[in-house]
């Protein structure tokens, strides 16, 4: 099995990179590999179908609880089916469609690449092995939808399907790391054993939205739809693919899977009917106003895609049966008239819906494929897509508020049923133009698969009892623990569905009959563009850039200055908050000793000396004030009997006052000064951190010192060291290591002063 | 450890003697080599818990592992000094040197055991990484993020000495065992106002070095600025040095206190996380937008800080490793992208995917893993962080980090739309770049790992 999920990815690996064994090989022989998956799943089919436990375990972070655990039951089998079955038609389709492409192999390495993570994806029972599956499912995406990266649209929307899909996957993400958090165990069979633990859980609330939120991403539901459309700029077999048949079906999967786990409970229910319900509805309306054949499909699908969701939010058996059934129906039929709408592209290289027609003419066995793709997708009598659309219909009635869920599904039917005459039917009925005339057919290999995805809908609508044992039944079952009672019909006998299905018959063809696509339409549906999803989320986007722009500006200008004072701000605010939260500062005076006369002077001087400092307008009168300021401290140093600390501070302070001097001295004077109202803002500023210390300096005095050090340095400098200085035993003995270390960072200090001092920039050089 | 930092130290010195000799050729192998033996020195270490210096340092598994980082990304960046100083006359031999310094002084960072230490180890990085910054001495933006840097710096560090003095004064000891014992023993009877303020203190002189923000505004200007080669060593050994000090202090000595001092940590990184990644999205210049990654990469490792627990520590590992393999990636590219098509902005990278297929491979790789993209080393770093934060039930944070590592997927993909889907336009641009074989074996080896990550994180995460 593990080779099964991954030797796409070896296939992949060896079309992309160096060496490259596969290159040119005749990539139908690629087809060979979804082919032979296909046939390895059907094998596994009557097992499956059984009931059987199929599990299949392979560590792979076992720390983490991590692990490869494939796990083929009902659900995971459809898709599985669907991903090889389809996969195989598509690799055959796309070897012809990019024929000569000079880009062949890698388009085909990320198309394997891409079937492997889908396998990953649908079997894994881990969910974090499932995440990883979604991300790449995500990436390949990303590289197929700007496979033809010549236009800057194609660019745009690869990046904006990436930015949604891919950024819908971190909510996922969360979600499932906190359901793992929640269950203790990563493995979606335990969290279904234990969900009554996750429903009542108090975050049950947040890992539905996050969970939705990954789910509706990637399966392009209101409001994130947008991307989808924008996607069709891949090469129609990814579109076929990726877009409509597997990929974005993936949303629709993972809500399915973890049905048993999180549904059943209000939150989950209401949340999917009403964004599938709302998306089916305004996705079906906005493809009525497209002309381009696949925006028109890309929109069905949409709404398809919000059915789905729709049923799994109903949540009762019928629903399931309907939605399991369903994901066929629109599978089969949907690829079928993207890979049309391809051969259509490639032959005449028009995808105008207004512009085509008569081409069954010369494309006849394509025009079948598409009538017959475009009969099961309206659901016609005796086509699959007819049982999907009863089974919908007896879910809706069958549910609570079953009116208003009837009419939804009733109005979506029917303008899908007009969407896939619009794109399978239009283009090949009428006059011939004369400029398709010489329009041939192309080879074998692009019209046979749309043919047969195309029968197939017919053929199982003939006969669907092939059908409900193996592969419904056992969905049906993944999602709700039993699948009684299921069985598919051709012929549900007269009764009210049959009456729902019958108007939307005819309601669907009629407005076809009736209305055709026309470009004006389009423009028209354009101007409410700037209240779309698509706008307000893009527009979004572009106030967040508008936003870091203006921050930039704002706080990263360059200016040292400007920084230093958020930063000030910052450690004044956060100092305040930890000092004065910790209740009121106890700073008792009367512990003081008294001031003196001396004291009071050079007190006095210091102030004097910073007034001077902060007023002058002259660099070196500041200079020289604030080394009063220094010497001044000096003294009150002598005051307090600390000769040594005199000394050191009166050293550093001349050093400091010459280096200051030798530097500014260089500077122009001061051409501006700052305005009042930036004094002020300074003031208030150094005014309140200057206070906040001075507390904390005072403060600091009430604390106990510990003095055990000092008294062990003065008791044992002549006794251990033989030294008078206490000083420089310390320096020398005691923490001579520290010393040594102190100096290492002197020379490197000097090495880096020496170096800019040898350095002699020519006046040329300055710029 | 003990021996590694003694062995560095004298081949520093060692290093600047070698400037000596006329022939340059022997210059950089043999500085690989010390870092080599440095290593293996290092690695011996490992399972044992030590002390040395009178207890002024310690080592354990965690810190061999983190040293382990640290030597390697060094030995990883100076292969790519190869071919980066055209000027015969630059004085190689002492910027290796000062490297090797600044690799002593990450070192004691995360082994130090007495806070003197971490100072000491703090300031020897530092200074060291002021001089690299200005060493394009001739031009003037190099001028610019050393002087920013370094009076930035300076106030960092009189914020951390005010801190240090004060917890000293607090607990009578410099020891990181010392202050767990005061804050299990004594602190119960009641706060200490002073202890706190100095832990405060002593948080934001490292957060600073870390460029978290609010603390960060140098980062963008000092990156962009400094030569590209330094700034791969600014971005990965000092961030690496730095998370490593700023967990061992708080893990040993103060989760005691935990309520004390987590809100600032966790408001400080939703900070970090908003800023680096929506200031990113603007930025033109690749480098600069490398920056304010490394900001935002300091967000999500804070959170593993702030969720303090058991396996803190080898998500802050793990996420240090992958983002360092990228990081030291991307930088690699960019010199090569920059000396070739004279350019560090997006626009630079046009293109090159058509030509030089393995450097827009490793690049994409490097991205991924930095956006946190599955089958790279960047995706397990965010779901261990991840799982941090909901053990410790911070669902706020993870949110933050969610939202925002959704909005990096959109500035590190810019760079790999450039290089798949845009093509070059003017032809002097489309130029094959001519990779030297000392890059491409580093950018070989650093995407593999981040690959290997990826794909076999238990490879690693098993040990810890």
């Amino acid at each position: 099995m593990l080779l099964a999920v991954l030797s796409g990815f070896l296939v992949a690996a060896s079309l992309l990179f160096p060496g490259r064994p596969l290159k040119g090989k005749g990539s139908v022989l690629l087809t060979l590999l979804p082919a032979g998956l296909f046939i390895y799943f059907c094998s596994l089919l009557p097992q499956a179908a059984a009931g059987e436990r199929l599990f299949f375990h392979y560590p792979w972070v076992p720390a983490m609880g991590v692990n490869f655990d494939f796990w083929l039951d009902g659900l995971s089998m459809v898709f599985c089916l669907l991903i090889t079955g389809i996969g195989t038609l598509i690799f055959f389709y796309a070897s012809s469609y990019l024929k000569g492409h000079p880009y062949l192999d890698r388009f085909l390495g990320y198309l394997s690449m891409f079937m492997s993570a889908m396998l990953g994806l649908v079997l894994s029972d881990n969910v974090i092995s499932l995440f990883v599956f979604w991300e790449l499912t995500s990436i390949t995406s990303f590289f197929l939808i700007g496979f033809n990266n010549d236009s800057e649209a194609s660019r745009k929307s690869s990046m904006l399907a990436l930015a949604i899909t891919g950024g819908g996957g971190f909510f996922l993400m969360a979600g499932l790391v906190l359901m793992g958090t929640v269950a203790g165990s990563y493995s979606v069979q335990e969290m279904i054993a234990g969900n009554a633990l996750m429903k009542n859980h108090a975050l049950y609330g947040v890992i539905c939205f996050l969970v939705c939120a990954g789910a509706f991403t990637k399966s392009a539901q209101f409001p994130f739809h947008f991307w989808l459309p924008g996607a069709m700029k891949a090469p129609t077999p990814v579109s076929a693919y990726l877009h409509s048949a597997t990929m974005v079906k993936a949303g629709v999967y993972l809500l399915a899977r973890l049905t048993p786990v999180l549904g059943n409970h209000p939150y989950w229910s209401l949340t999917l009917m009403i964004t599938g319900g709302f998306t089916m509805v305004y996705a079906a309306v906005h493809s009525l106003f497209r002309t381009d054949l696949k925006s028109i499909l890309a929109y069905s699908t949409i709404s398809a895609l919000g059915m789905l969701v729709f049923l799994i939010g109903v949540g009762t058996g019928e629903a399931f049966t309907a939605m399991a059934v369903f994901v066929l129906v629109h599978a089969l039929y949907k690829a079928s008239l993207f890979l049309v709408t391809g051969v259509i592209d490639h032959e005449t290289g028009i995808r105008d819906v207004t512009r085509l027609s008569g081409l069954q003419k010369v494309l006849l066995p394509v025009a079948v494929a598409g009538v017959l793709a475009a009969l099961s997708g309206g659901g016609i009598p005796l086509t699959f897509g007819f049982i999907g659309k009863d089974l919908i219909y007896e879910a809706t009635m069958r549910a609570g508020n079953a009116g208003l869920l009837t009419a939804a599904a009733l109005l979506t039917n029917i303008l899908l049923l007009y969407a896939g005459f619009v794109a399978g039917i239009k283009p090949f009925t009428g006059r011939l133009s004369e400029a398709f005339q010489d329009v041939h057919l192309p080879p074998l290999s692009m019209w046979l698969p749309p043919l047969l995805l195309a029968v197939a809908g017919v053929v199982l609508g003939l006969f669907p009892g092939v059908l409900d044992v193996p592969v419904v039944g056992p969905v049906v079952t993944a999602m709700q623990g039993t699948a009684e009672g299921i069985h598919l019909h051709i012929w549900h006998g007269f009764n009210f569905t049959l009456l729902l299905s019958a108007v939307t018959l005819v309601a669907g063809v009629g407005f076809y009959l009736l209305r055709k696509p026309t470009h004006k339409a389009e423009l028209t549906i354009g101007r409410l563009g700037f209240i779309s999803p698509q706008r307000l989320i893009t527009g979004a986007a572009r106030g967040v850039i508008r936003f870091s722009d203006w921050f930039t500006i704002l706080f990263q200008n360059g200016y040292l200055r400007v920084y230093l004072q958020y930063i000030v701000l910052f450690l004044t605010v956060l100092l305040g908050i930890r000092y004065l939260g910790e209740g009121r500062p106890e700073i008792s005076v009367s512990q003081f000793s008294e001031i003196t006369v001396y004291e009071g002077v050079v007190s006095g001087v210091i102030l004097l000396a910073i007034l001077v400092t902060i007023l002058t307008s002259s660099r070196l009168t500041a200079i020289a004030s604030l080394s009063v300021v220094g010497y001044c401290i000096c003294l009150l140093f002598v005051f307090y009997s600390a000769p040594d600390l005199a000394m050191t501070q009166f050293t550093i302070d001349t050093l400091t006052v010459v280096l200051f001097v030798l530097v500014l001295f260089k500077l122009p004077a001061f051409t501006k000064i700052s305005t009042t109202a930036v004094k002020v803002r300074d003031m208030v500023m150094a005014v309140a951190f200057g206070t906040l210390i001075t507390i904390i300096a005072l403060e600091v005095l009430e604390e106990p010192v510990n003095k055990e050090i000092s008294r062990y340095y003065a008791e044992n400098a002549y006794v251990l060291a033989k030294g008078k200085n206490v000083v420089n035993v310390i320096l020398v003995d005691f923490r001579g290591l520290d010393t040594m270390v102190e100096i290492t960072v002197l020379t490197i200090a000097a090495i880096g002063v020496f170096s800019l001092l040898k350095l002699k920039i020519n006046p040329a050089e300055k710029e | 450890m003990f021996y590694s930092v003694v062995l560095l130290s004298i081949f520093g010195i060692l290093n600047l003697f070698l400037g000596f000799l006329k022939s340059r050729a022997w210059l950089l192998p043999v500085t690989l080599l010390f870092l080599a033996t440095a290593l293996v020195v290092t690695l011996t270490d490992w399972n044992k818990s030590l002390f040395f210096w009178n207890y002024m340092m310690s080592t354990d598994n965690v810190s061999v592992a983190f040293a382990t980082i640290i030597i390697v990304s060094a030995m990883l960046i100076l292969p790519l000094s190869r071919f980066y100083f055209p000027n015969a006359a630059a004085p190689v031999p002492e910027y290796y040197a000062i490297l090797l310094f600044s690799v002593v002084g990450a070192i004691l960072m995360v082994t130090y055991e007495n806070i003197i230490m971490l100072f000491l180890g703090l300031e020897t990085l530092s200074i060291a990484m002021y001089i690299l910054a200005g060493s394009d001495k001739r031009n003037p933006r190099s001028h610019e993020a050393a002087l920013k840097y370094f009076l930035m710096g300076a106030f960092a560090t009189g914020i951390l000495l005010f801190g240090v003095a004060m917890l000293y004064g607090a607990t009578g000891t410099f020891n990181l065992s010392g202050l767990a014992q005061y804050v299990r023993t004594t602190l119960v009877n009641g706060a200490s106002p002073m202890l706190y303020l100095g832990l405060t203190l002593v948080l934001i002189g490292i957060l600073f070095k870390l460029s978290v923000a609010p603390f960060h505004f140098w980062t963008p200007d000092v990156y962009d600025g400094t030569p590209t080669l330094f700034t791969a060593f600014m971005a990965t050994v000092v961030k690496t040095a730095g998370f490593a000090a700023l967990y061992k202090i708080l893990s040993v000595s103060f989760t005691g206190i935990y309520s004390v001092w987590w809100i600032t940590l966790a408001a400080t990184s939703v900070l970090t996380l908003l800023i680096g990644n929506i200031t990113a999205v603007y930025q033109q210049s690749f480098k600069r937008m490398l920056a304010y990654s490394s900001i935002s990469h300091a967000g999500y490792l804070l959170i593993a800080v702030t969720a303090m627990g058991q396996t803190s520590q080898s998500s802050i590992l793990f996420y240090s490793l992958a983002y360092t393999l990228a990081t030291i990636t991307s930088f690699a590219v960019l010199i090569l992208v920059n000396e070739n098509r004279a350019g560090e902005s997006f626009s630079a990278f046009n293109g090159l995917a058509r030509h030089n297929p393995f450097l827009a491979f490793a690049l994409t790789v490097a991205m991924c893993s930095l956006a946190g993209i599955p089958l790279t080393g960047g995706f397990f770093g965010k779901f261990y962080i991840f799982i941090n934060a909901l053990e410790k039930g911070l669902l706020f944070l993870l949110v933050v980090a969610v939202l925002m590592s959704a909005v990096g997927i959109y500035y590190y993909f810019r760079v790999v739309i450039a290089m798949y889907m845009r093509g070059s336009d003017d032809n002097a641009v489309a130029d094959r770049i001519i990779v030297p074989k000392s890059y491409a074996a580093v950018l070989a080896i650093t995407t593999f790992l981040t690959i290997l990550l990826g794909v076999a994180p238990d490879l690693l995460v098993r040990y810890f």
